[in-house]
Order: C-alpha cells, then sequence, then structure tokens
C-alpha cells in the first residue's frame, strides 16, 4: 500500500542554536539510497514527524542542490516544537513530503531578485536564497534585505559573507534597534527597503517575515512600481495532512498545502485580511 | 439489471449476507437512537424510521483510523501499519447517504495524493440504498443535480418499496450484480410496470420535498457577500458545537494527532474535526486567523456551497438535513444560505 | 401572548433600555423554534413564545457581555441567568428578564414534553423584571426518584449502561456549547500543552471527556436539560446532571440558582461537610 501518510526514518546528526529560541537541525534518513532520492524544491515543506508526540509542518532551509541532508530551522512555541528542542544527536524523527508549489525560478531567469526577509522569515527564505546563488549564472543581481528586532535575532549569521562573495550579490542588513559595536543600517525593514530604492525592471522581490511588516513592505514595493505578479510570498497557515485533503489550510477555494504556499500577491489580493 | 425481491425475502437476504461478512444496518436502541450498528441477526434491522441520527460514513470514514503504530527501540524506529480492511455491507441507507460517498471518494482520490485508508475500505464496501417514501420537512435532496428520492449515485443496489410491499431491485454496480447472483434465488425478474411504479414513486415522494433551492443563484451571490453584515447577526444563535458536521454524510475535514501509550509506543490516529471549533486554525504559538465565531461559522456555508464547487463542480451537501435536526437550536442550513443577498 | 411579548421587546429596544432581545423565533416547521438575536425594533415581531422553545437563551448572556440585553426566559431559564450572575458574569442591572408563563416544553426529538416540565414549580415564573401570561405551577415537587432508582443498580449494570452511552458520543461538543455554565475559553478538552484528552474518539476518552465535564459544573449546573436535549445521538446526559443536583442538595443542602449571593458547595468549605464523595 502507497501509505501516503508514512514518514520516512531519518536521524538527527546535527543541532546549531541560531539565536534564543530558534534551533536549526540536520537530518539524515536511515536509508542513504532513500536519501539520495529524495528531492523538493525550494518553496515547498515537509512534514517532521516526532514519535510519540505529533507532527508539524516546516520548510526545508536548504536547497536541493545540497541534499546530503535535509536541514530546518525550527523556532520554540508549541507541543512538537517544544519536542524537537529537546532532540539530540543520533535521535530519530520521521519525515514526511515534499509538499506544497515551490519558488518558479525557471521563469525567473536572467532577472534580478530582490528578497525582503524580517526575523525568522528568513529561515523560509533561506532555501530560495542558496538555490539561486547556487545557480547564479541564471540571474543577473540578487539583494537580500534582512532585518530583525535587534542585531542579536538575526538567524544565519554566519552564512552572510559566504553568500556576499558571490558575484553581484548585496546584502543588507538593519535590526530596529541597534546595539554596540553594529555597523549596519538601524530602522524597520519597510524605511529601510524605501531609502534602498531599489528598481521594480526585471525584478522579482520574494518576502517574508511577521505580517505587519509584510504590510508595509507591500506598500513600499506597490508605491516603487512593482506589480502584484512581481511580488511572491510565502503564506503560513495551519497545516494538517499536507496533501490537500484534511481541509485545515482551505482559505477561499485554495488549500495552502497545495496551491501554495508560494503565491504572487495578485493571487493574494483577494483572500481575507486576516490572511 | 432489474429485479424484484419480496418483503420476506429481505430478511434471507440479510441473514445470506450476515453470515458472509459484517453487515451494518440502521438499529434502534434503548433512548430511540437510530444508528448504523452491527447486525446480529436480521431482525435487529429498523427499516421503519427514514433517516438514522448519524449516517454511514463512519464505517468507511472512520471517525478515528489508526493510520499507524509506531514503536521506538534501540535499533531505531519501526512502523507498524494496519491490517487489510475486512469486507463490509452498509445495508439500508438513503440515497443521500449513498451519495455522500461519491462526494467525499472524489476528495480522497484528489490532487496527486490517494489516501488509501479510505479507498481500500471503499473498495471493501457493498452500498445497499433503500429509496425515501415519505421526505420529512428538513429533506432538500432534490436541489441538487444529481440528489433525489431514487437516486442511485452512491449505490451498489437500490431497492425501492413497491405498493405490494415488495422492492424494485436495481443493480448499479458490479459489487450490487454480485450481491444478487450470490443470492440469486431471493430474486425474481421485475415486473413489467416496475418502472412506471418506481417513476410514480419517485413523483409521490419528491411532492413532500417542501424546499428546492436554486443553488447555482445562490453561489453566484456568495462571492461579493463575503463581507456583508449578514454574516454578523446569522451567526449569533450557533453555539459551534461540531454537532451538524459529525452528522453530515459529506463533511470530511479532519486531524491527525499521535497518541503516545508509553516511552517507546505510540499510535498515529487520523480524526474527524470541525471547521466550527476555535482551534480548528490555531497554530503553534497561539496565532488564529479565525478566533471570530462569525468567521467559522460563514466558512462552513461558503465552503460547501461555493469552494468546494469551485474545486469539485458539486456542492459538499446531500441534502439530507441531518444537520437541520442535529443542531441543539435548529439552524436551518436552507434559510442561511437563502438569506445571503 | 406573542403580542404582548413582541410590544415589550419593541419598547425596550426604542427606548434603548437594552441593545439586544434575545427570543424565539420560527425555525424550519411548526414544531421547532430558534433563539432569535434582535436589535431593531422594526424586527420584534419575529419574536414569539410556545412550547417548542426548548432552548435555554441564559446561555447568550455569556456572549453578550458588553451589551445592555433583554432576554425572554422561561422559569427555569430565569435559574440560569441568577447563576451566571453569581458567577460574575455580568451585572444584574444589564440583563432585562422577560419572564413567560410556560405549561411546558415539548423535545423536539421525541415529540414529547419534557420530564422537567412535569413537576415544575416555575411554570410561573419568579424573579423576572417583567412577567408575561400565567400558569399553574404543577403540585408534585421535584422528585430525584429515577436517579435513586438508578444508583440501586449493581455497578456491573451501571457501567454496562454508560459504557453504552459513551460508545455512541460523537465528541460534538454540543452539550458543552449549549451549557450556561461551562464558557471556559480554553477548555480542558481543547488544550494541546498539556494534552488532557486525547482526540481520540473512543468510549474510553469520552467517558473521560463527561465525567471531567461534570466534576467542572457541579453545584453550578441548574439542571436545565440543555445539554440532554442537545446531544445529536440521545445520550440520556439528564441523568447525570439529575444526579448532581440531587448531591448537591443531599450533601451540601445546595440548590443552584437559587440565591445570586450563595457560594457554591465546591468552592467553600464547612466543618460539617460531607466527606462521602472523597472518600
Amino acid at each position: 500500500m502507497t501509505n501516503i501518510y508514512k514518514p520516512h526514518i531519518a536521524k538527527v546528526v546535527e543541532i546549531k542554536v541560531e539565536t534564543g529560541d530558534i534551533k536549526s537541525f540536520k537530518f539524515q534518513f536511515v536509508d542513504p539510497a532513500a536519501q539520495k532520492a529524495f528531492t523538493w524544491k525550494a518553496g515547498q515543506f515537509l512534514i517532521l514527524n516526532i514519535f510519540g508526540v505529533g507532527e508539524a509542518v516546516f520548510t526545508f532551509a536548504n536547497p536541493q542542490t545540497r541534499n546530503e541532508y535535509i536541514e530546518c530551522s525550527i523556532r520554540k512555541v508549541g507541543l512538537v516544537s517544544e519536542a524537537i528542542h529537546e532532540l539530540e544527536v543520533g535521535d530519530s524523527v520521521g519525515i514526511r513530503g515534499p509538499y506544497g508549489n515551490w519558488f518558479p525560478f525557471e521563469k525567473w531567469h536572467g532577472k534580478n531578485l530582490l528578497y525582503v526577509a524580517g526575523g525568522v522569515g528568513l529561515a523560509a527564505l533561506r532555501s530560495p536564497i542558496e538555490f539561486a546563488l547556487d545557480n547564479k549564472q541564471d540571474f543577473k543581481n540578487i539583494t537580500i534585505l534582512y532585518g530583525a528586532r535587534s542585531p542579536l535575532d538575526l538567524c544565519y549569521k554566519d552564512k552572510f559573507s559566504d553568500w556576499e562573495t558571490i558575484k553581484d550579490t548585496q546584502m543588507i542588513l538593519t535590526a530596529d534597534k541597534g546595539s554596540e559595536g553594529w555597523k549596519h543600517k538601524v530602522g524597520f525593514v519597510p524605511a529601510v527597503l524605501k531609502e534602498v530604492h531599489p528598481s521594480p525592471k526585471d525584478t522579482v522581490a520574494i518576502i517574508c517575515g511577521p505580517p505587519i511588516m509584510i504590510k508595509f513592505v507591500l506598500k513600499e514595493l506597490l508605491d516603487l512600481g512593482f506589480t502584484p505578479e512581481q511580488i511572491v510570498t510565502t503564506l503560513e497557515m495551519k497545516m494538517k495532512c499536507g496533501l490537500g485533503k484534511c481541509g485545515r489550510c482551505n482559505v477561499k477555494h485554495l488549500y495552502i498545502c497545495k496551491d501554495g504556499p508560494v503565491f504572487t500577491y495578485a493571487e493574494l489580493k483577494d483572500l481575507p485580511d486576516e490572511y | 439489471m432489474t429485479y424484484l425481491i419480496s418483503k420476506e425475502n429481505i430478511n434471507a437476504l440479510l441473514t445470506s449476507l450476515l453470515a458472509a461478512k459484517t453487515v451494518y444496518a440502521p438499529k434502534k436502541d434503548a433512548e430511540e437512537t437510530v444508528l448504523f450498528g452491527k447486525l446480529g441477526s436480521a431482525a435487529e434491522w429498523h427499516g421503519a424510521s427514514l433517516l438514522t441520527h448519524t449516517t454511514a460514513k463512519d464505517k468507511v470514514y472512520l471517525q478515528s483510523e489508526s493510520l499507524f503504530k509506531i514503536k521506538k527501540g534501540k535499533d531505531g524506529v519501526q512502523i507498524e501499519e494496519p491490517a487489510e480492511p475486512e469486507e463490509i455491507v452498509i445495508f439500508g441507507c438513503r440515497p443521500c447517504d449513498a451519495r455522500g460517498f461519491d462526494v467525499i471518494n472524489k476528495l480522497f482520490n484528489w490532487s496527486n495524493f490517494v489516501d488509501e485508508y479510505y479507498t481500500k475500505r471503499m473498495e471493501k464496501t457493498t452500498v445497499i440504498t433503500i429509496s425515501c417514501e415519505k421526505p420529512e420537512s428538513t429533506c432538500f435532496c432534490t436541489s441538487f443535480a444529481k440528489g433525489g428520492p431514487v437516486n442511485e449515485t452512491g449505490s451498489d443496489l437500490l431497492l425501492t418499496p413497491q405498493k405490494d410491499g415488495n422492492y424494485f431491485a436495481e443493480a448499479v454496480s458490479e459489487k450490487g450484480k454480485k450481491v444478487v447472483s450470490e443470492n440469486s434465488k431471493l430474486f425474481s425478474e421485475a415486473p413489467v410496470n416496475a418502472l412506471q411504479e418506481k417513476a410514480d414513486f419517485k413523483t409521490a415522494a419528491e411532492t413532500k420535498i417542501v424546499k428546492k433551492l436554486d443553488l447555482a443563484a445562490i453561489k453566484k451571490l456568495m462571492e461579493p457577500a463575503f463581507e456583508a453584515a449578514y454574516w454578523d447577526t446569522v451567526h449569533l444563535p450557533c453555539v459551534k458545537c461540531g454537532a451538524c458536521t459529525y452528522v453530515c454524510p459529506t463533511c470530511y475535514c479532519f486531524d491527525i494527532t499521535e497518541k503516545a501509550f508509553d516511552n517507546l509506543n505510540s499510535e498515529r490516529v487520523r480524526n474527524w474535526d470541525t471547521c466550527m471549533s476555535e482551534i480548528f486554525t490555531r497554530m503553534a504559538g497561539g496565532v488564529n486567523p479565525r478566533t471570530d465565531t462569525k468567521k467559522r461559522f460563514r466558512q462552513r456555508f461558503m465552503h460547501k456551497f461555493n469552494y468546494h464547487v469551485d474545486n469539485f463542480k458539486e456542492e459538499l451537501c446531500t441534502g439530507c438535513g441531518r444537520c437541520i435536526k442535529a443542531c441543539p437550536v435548529s439552524i436551518d442550513i436552507r434559510k442561511v444560505i437563502e438569506g445571503i443577498k | 401572548m406573542d403580542k404582548e411579548l413582541q410590544e415589550l421587546i419593541k419598547k425596550l429596544l426604542t427606548e434603548k433600555k437594552a441593545e439586544w432581545a434575545v427570543g424565539y423565533e420560527k425555525s424550519y416547521d411548526e414544531f421547532s423554534t430558534s433563539p432569535a438575536f434582535v436589535n431593531d425594533p422594526a424586527a420584534a415581531g419575529r419574536l414569539l413564545f410556545n412550547k417548542y422553545c426548548i432552548n435555554n437563551l441564559g446561555s447568550y448572556l455569556n456572549k453578550l457581555k458588553k451589551n445592555k440585553v433583554a432576554v425572554v426566559c422561561k422559569g427555569c431559564d430565569i435559574a440560569t441567568v441568577f447563576e451566571l450572575i453569581r458567577e460574575k458574569q455580568f451585572k444584574r442591572e444589564n440583563v432585562t428578564i422577560i419572564g413567560v408563563a410556560c405549561e411546558g416544553v415539548v423535545d423536539k426529538r421525541t415529540g414529547k414534553l419534557l420530564e422537567k416540565c412535569e413537576n415544575c414549580a416555575v411554570k410561573q415564573p419568579v424573579g423576572a423584571d417583567f412577567t408575561l401570561g400565567t400558569a399553574k405551577n404543577s403540585p408534585k415537587p421535584k422528585s430525584f426518584e429515577d436517579v435513586a432508582l438508578f444508583e440501586k443498580k449493581s455497578s456491573k449494570e451501571k457501567a454496562e449502561f454508560w459504557e453504552r452511552q459513551f460508545e455512541k458520543c460523537i465528541r460534538c461538543y454540543a452539550c458543552r456549547n449549549v451549557c450556561p455554565v461551562c464558557y471556559c475559553p480554553d477548555c480542558f478538552a481543547q488544550r494541546s500543552m498539556p494534552e488532557y484528552l486525547s482526540k481520540h474518539v473512543e468510549a474510553g476518552e469520552n467517558k473521560l471527556f463527561h465525567m471531567v465535564r461534570m466534576q467542572h459544573v457541579f453545584g453550578r449546573c441548574t439542571d436545565c436539560k440543555a445539554c440532554d436535549t442537545a446531544c445529536p445521538v440521545n445520550i440520556p446526559l439528564s441523568l447525570l446532571t439529575k444526579k448532581l443536583a440531587k448531591d448537591a442538595k443531599e450533601l451540601f443542602n445546595y440548590e443552584s440558582g437559587a440565591d445570586t449571593d450563595a457560594r457554591p458547595p465546591l468552592s467553600t468549605y464547612d466543618e460539617g461537610d460531607s466527606e462521602s464523595d472523597i472518600m
């Protein structure tokens, strides 16, 4: 029986503490052949099984170009994520996926990519950022604008220098509140975006972050001349099955797990405000 | 393929089916509740009530289905899948119940993922339906393209009562034909006027249906009325329980949870859930887009008559009226959607 | 009485003595009614009162805490309103109780009069701000005979009876949601951290839900039968609520809803308290 609910068994191979309540985990399937055959596209998500506790949805933090392992960045907020934070290297988990749609990079060849992320929103964008950087030749300029509440809340700090070494790639960092030794910008992400004043010509804007940030970033982008089709985001919704059956993520006629989680702003415009 | 089966032979048919498989049919208990229960003998079948209190949906789409058992050991984790489901017969449901299976079959086979827990059970289920003679004031099956008191959608064998007490039997599918061929002694040739009698039966039954909704017209009004002030007041009597959801033959939303027995053993279970519940859309950390009861109430009707139609070209409803009867405050689904302007 | 009721509601809404009026209106056929919420005096004509007005409208007061509300109450519903006031869920001056004389209400599932109506001592309501109509109270007092009879059954019989009932339960939570005193925003049944109740629907879990809910409402339940009549699969919850009322009366000499200043048995301690239910 092809059991769509049955997970692959994997083990925790590495744990890294990113900030106060966010940890990154690297998993590998116990079956190496299955690991090699397993692939996904940036933007998709997986469902992590913590045996004895339950399942939860997380995005792939690493791109498919680096698929020797599967990485997730997880913030401790609820029952399952709390159990995940208790895991140690060598513990077993279950992984099922990939589910959902993906960032349509094939459509963006030759364009500039502008990533705008806030706080832990960078975790959802890490996979598309690294995928684009691993395939830099397909794209023009890549700009990553990333901000958090304070310098301590920035994720993946150790990766920034790696990213900036790639040709035609620029990282703009900001914090709502500076601190000692902070050499980068100080201010909210939407304000910095306005300051940077990127051109919408041949550019795709990919955004992710807390709802309030998205609201103002959207406004800025539209003011700058970006069309709704040029703005892409990934939506978060309570999901359970991940495969378009249980009805939890149903918003209007869309199922976020099946028709998303990646959407252009044009597709989202007609949804009720709370989304 | 059409036949005749006498009233007496119905009992014989039940006895014959019971001998080979588990048969679920309406049974009445001491509190006058009529539910689909396992028949121990043909005499236990309660055929007098029109509708059972809950549907037979939970015999194929279990309320709590064990997906697999998990065992943690020193060499890793073992996942134990359940045994194959057994063959069952659902006897004595109504056309609206049978059509409910047809509606949710499509969902469980949708979007590249086939839920084999459901589809395997459905494959092993034979549905024997009895046509409706006296629809109640809450029935509205004729509002649907494939609905009606003698409609055969979703049935394997359809039995329509005749004036002389016997039943006109139609084998709608291969499974239905199998029932007849395995019990051929009980079925005889249908009389020449049987089809005409069935047509008369249908007309007579349909006159008792008090309301027929224009669902296409209603759907057109739904999208523009999403933010209408109508929803602010119409939801007020609703207590946001799940009675309507759990007695519905087409509601399918579910939850997946884990039950831990001890440190090493747990079980992954799929349970029914209801969008009326406050925690349906609650995410980890407490964020919840639908805390407002008005939004949850609106979601139910929008999903059934608008969104589901967009995705599957049919409504998520069969017009059985159980939600109206089960609702503790007697909210009428027909009144709610007719009130949308 | 309908005309009188409608005129009164119209007056209260027009004079702004109430912002919302909660009453009954016709539902899908002549044997059913639904709660009606009216805030426009012109719409008062929707309201009526007859023997099919079975719902306890007092439970809606929890939803309209910030408003001035006029609520149509049968004699038994008034006890609920007083109980909620005692629990400080809203202020007495924000509620206008419109008592309606009642000869008993009919359960839409059976077509019969509710058992509680047969020996009702408040057919003529007491304690309302306005009282409409007249009715004669039943001479027979409320008896706990049926509960006493059930108590006499053997443990095995009782266990089997309830096992069969909880097997039927579909965990729709209709009983909890219609209950006037079940208003906890974070019900124990819905918690995930920790998970008290598994979402698994089977007799054992169902039993746990009902037993804990009964414990939580002990001493506060007014035995209004809303839970019993709400159950889609006819579980006789009224047997349990009546047992609660019997215990409250016999063990603690307490009757819920009678006195808005009283303290219920489980939140007070008196040296002479019965300990039979603990040991």
